[in-house]
């Protein structure tokens, strides 16, 4: 049975009176990356620093790893692993010192330190900068080194706030990568963008913020199928495209939506099977199909969807 | 003791930061120059000085520089450490990960206090021991020696830690408290500890001379070092509480409520316990000064332990709407000033204090204090609506305090009584204390003077549920504070 890494029930959190998270339920599984997606002032990084035992809530509970953070926030600052939006590291030390600190800080053992430092020094690729003083090193570099500083204690749950802002394109790549990394060793992250091509391919879950309410949380697949209706499959015919359209037309629960050269999108009831079955129709029918596939709504449909959709509510 | 200093990850990594061999060589040369400089310089003295120096006076004279360098260590360049340390974390963008790093309040302030000063007390301890072997060979007693590294290390708590707690300044509640703090800690306080510092600084000759004065606590005579020394842990202890509770989570204030309360009750019992010998004795000076020192306290706390609107909002629930007016900084007050009038009480059955008068006197300090922290309150309640208030209030008050005194230039009289400040004044002048029906009108003045702000405050109170009625109907946005 797949351990809950996290829980957070009605949380809510005002600032006097404004209502900046109000009433947010999410469960996290071990190996689950949540994409917290959301116009600036949304409630992420509220939510975030709650999470990260920073800001007290003003209602509602949160349990990491089966701890309440109202009485063992330490407790649970040993599991997390929190980035901050902006941050900045200890400039006087050296990156291999500024990790080995943190290493002590969070309890690891003395005698696994060294090994953690170089583990952590080769997973974000800066081995040959572990001398140099923090200072000296590029803004790119120090985002990494946050990372690696998160790393070494091994925490069950990262949270990472706006991990790639203010990077440019290349630093970017080198953070996505090691955090897709992260996602791929199976660790459980929480993180936060309004750049969603940063969140899409690697988020297994999401949860979409909108004026301190979760509008939409669930797994990606789920809310892609949710929020469609109905499977989109792109078919790509060698010839014979109007033909190709009527055959799949006469399918039991298919719609066709749209014809383009020697390509039709089919709007499809039904589950995996129901997909192999309009395949097989198709070629039956004389079709000479190259190309079948599902079409996914990708992280900036789903937030265009959502947003438009609640914005339509009274 | 390990975990706090030995293992302590943040004084490892002050280490390695402050003590790398390529730049501590260069602290090390200076300050040895220095102590050799300061050797040089007396030898020469006692050698060609023109009048003859008694036998020992190079030794004592040592001693009291050193002595006085070590204040400057441990007092002002360690305090400028601690006071630095969280400042340097908010401004370098490393604070989130301090605040994180899963150590208990106490190991980090450990971890700033010896951590931040590693390189200062380093040459504080080195200093220590050429104290300690000069003062061996200027005849010191030992006796008086333990108690100057005792005030000197109680000090040090003291002032680094008042220092660190103020530096918490990551938000503008905690500015004010920092304010608050510095307020507190210079009329409380300041006087008490800069006294030894200056008789250190004054004449070797007198280190000696200092071993006789003892100070009447309750009756019990404890020489002056001890005595300062033990007052300086008792607020020292207070500070690291205070930072204790900042550290845990934040924007909070400087004092719990019930810490609020035991604070003061704590300073009471001092106040008492110094003031209690001469009121035995009917020291006519005495009995104002008591009301002066005790009353105090009473009015600057409320400052470091304010709840915000902000706080009655999130703590009020439709089930115990009651309950908010116990958590309310009026309800704090009032245990206040309760402690403050049984403490006022005792003083004056001690001093044999004419109860007409007595009551006379605590009723009007009452009235005017009442005055004061009901204009505090206002400001809590509408700052949120006028954010400038503060200023108009401030305004009221500096008027409250002085228009009466130059009233009375102008017009003579009586005036002069309707100030805070001139009915202090008249406590320390017998000749020219206010008659009985002066002091009824001054109370009733203050009275009437409550009941505006008194009035403007219950309405806020009252709409507090509307308020939160308001943010449950329209729960995304911000709920303007307009329903007053």
């Amino acid at each position: 049975m797949a351990t809950t890494v996290l829980e957070t029930n009605h949380l809510t959190k005002e600032y006097g009176t404004l209502v900046a998270l109000e009433d947010v339920n999410l469960s996290l599984q071990q190996g689950h990356v949540l994409g917290l997606i959301g116009p600036n002032g949304a409630g992420k990084t509220t939510l975030l620093r709650i999470l990260a035992t920073l800001v007290r809530p003003t209602a509602g509970s949160v349990r990491v790893l089966g701890h309440d953070l109202a009485r063992e926030y330490l407790a649970i600052r040993g599991h997390i692993g929190f980035l901050p939006d902006f941050f900045n590291l200890y400039g006087d030390l050296s990156l291999r010192e500024c990790l080995w600190f943190f290493a002590e800080a969070y309890g690891v053992p003395p005698e696994r330190i060294s090994g953690r430092v170089d583990e952590a020094l080769e997973y974000i690729d800066l081995r040959d900068k572990q001398d140099s003083l923090v200072r000296h090193l590029s803004r790119g570099m120090v985002q990494r080194t946050g990372v690696g500083i998160r790393m070494v204690h091994d925490p069950d749950l990262y949270l990472l706030d706006e991990p790639a802002s203010g990077l440019d394109p290349k630093a970017r790549i080198q953070l996505r990568n090691v955090i897709r990394r992260l996602a791929c060793d199976g660790k459980t992250i929480v993180i936060s963008s309004h750049i969603l091509t940063e969140l899409s391919g690697f988020c297994s879950h999401v949860a979409i913020m909108d004026k301190g309410r979760t509008r939409l949380f669930g797994a990606v697949e789920e809310i892609q199928r949710r929020i469609a209706g109905a499977r989109r499959v792109e078919i790509t015919v060698l010839s014979d495209c109007p033909q190709a359209a009527e055959v799949a037309g006469n399918f039991p629960g298919a719609r066709v939506t749209t014809v383009h050269e020697n390509t039709l999108t089919v709007e499809l009831s039904g589950d995996a099977r129901q997909m192999a079955a309009l395949n097989a129709h198709l070629v039956n029918g004389g079709i000479e199909v190259i190309g079948f596939s599902e079409h996914k709504a990708d992280l900036e449909e789903l937030f265009m969807k959502v947003s438009s959709e609640a914005e339509s509510q009274p | 003791m390990s975990k706090l200093i030995l293992s302590n990850p943040l004084i490892r990594r002050y280490r390695r930061s402050l003590l790398r061999p390529s730049s501590l060589w260069i602290y090390l040369t200076i300050y040895a120059s220095v102590v050799l400089l300061v050797v040089f310089l007396n030898s020469i003295a006692a050698k060609d000085g023109i009048a003859p120096q008694p036998s020992g006076a190079f030794f004592r004279s040592l001693y009291a520089q050193l002595l006085f360098m070590e204040t400057m260590i441990l007092w002002v360049w360690a305090a400028y450490n601690s006071a630095t340390a969280i400042k340097t974390e908010v401004a370098n963008r490393t604070y989130d990960f301090f605040r994180l790093l899963p150590l208990s309040a106490l190991q980090k302030i450990c971890g700033i206090l010896i951590g931040r000063n590693l390189l200062t007390l380093l040459l504080a301890a080195a200093t220590l021991a050429l104290v300690l072997l000069f003062g061996l060979f200027a005849q010191i007693p030992l006796l008086l020696e333990t108690q100057i590294v005792f005030v000197l290390l109680t000090v040090a708590l003291f002032t680094n830690s008042v220092v660190l707690l103020s530096s918490n300044t990551t938000s503008r509640t905690q500015a004010k408290t920092s304010t608050t703090l510095w307020i507190l800690a210079a009329v409380l306080v300041g006087p008490m500890f800069l006294s030894p510092l200056f008789m250190l600084a004054e004449n070797a000759a007198k280190i000696s001379e200092s071993e006789g004065v003892s100070v009447s606590f309750y009756g019990i005579h404890i020489p002056i070092l001890l005595f300062v020394g033990s007052l300086a842990l008792y607020f020292g202890v207070w500070n690291v509480l205070g930072i204790i509770r900042k550290l845990t989570f934040e924007g909070e204030p400087l004092f719990s409520r019930k810490a609020a309360l035991l604070f003061l009750f704590g300073f009471e019992v001092i106040a008492l316990g110094l003031l209690l010998p001469p009121m035995l004795q009917r020291d006519g000076v005495i009995y104002p000064l008591w009301f002066l020192i005790s009353v105090v306290p009473a009015v600057l706390i409320p400052l470091g332990s304010m709840r915000t609107f902000d706080d009655y909002l999130e703590h009020w629930t439709p089930s115990a709407s009651f309950a908010l007016f116990r958590q309310s900084n009026l309800t704090l007050h009032a245990g206040l000033f309760a402690i403050w009038i049984v403490f006022s009480v005792v003083a004056a059955m001690a001093g044999k204090a004419d109860a007409m008068d007595f009551i006379c006197h605590v009723a009007g300090i009452l009235s005017f204090c009442m005055v004061l922290l009901l204009l505090l309150e206002l400001y809590v309640v509408y700052q949120p609506v006028y954010p400038k208030i503060g200023l108009l209030l401030g305004f009221l008050v500096v008027l409250y305090l002085v228009l009466p005194l130059i009233l009375s230039a102008i017009v003579g009289g009586h005036a002069a009584y309707y100030s805070f400040l001139g009915f202090f004044f008249q406590l320390f002048e017998p000749t020219r204390r206010a008659e009985p029906d002066v002091r009824v009108f001054v109370v009733l003045m203050n009275a009437l003077l409550c009941m505006i702000p008194a009035l403007l405050i219950s309405k806020r109170y009252a709409s507090i549920p509307l308020l939160r009625r308001t943010m449950a109907a329209d729960p995304p946005t911000a709920v303007l504070h307009q329903a007053s």
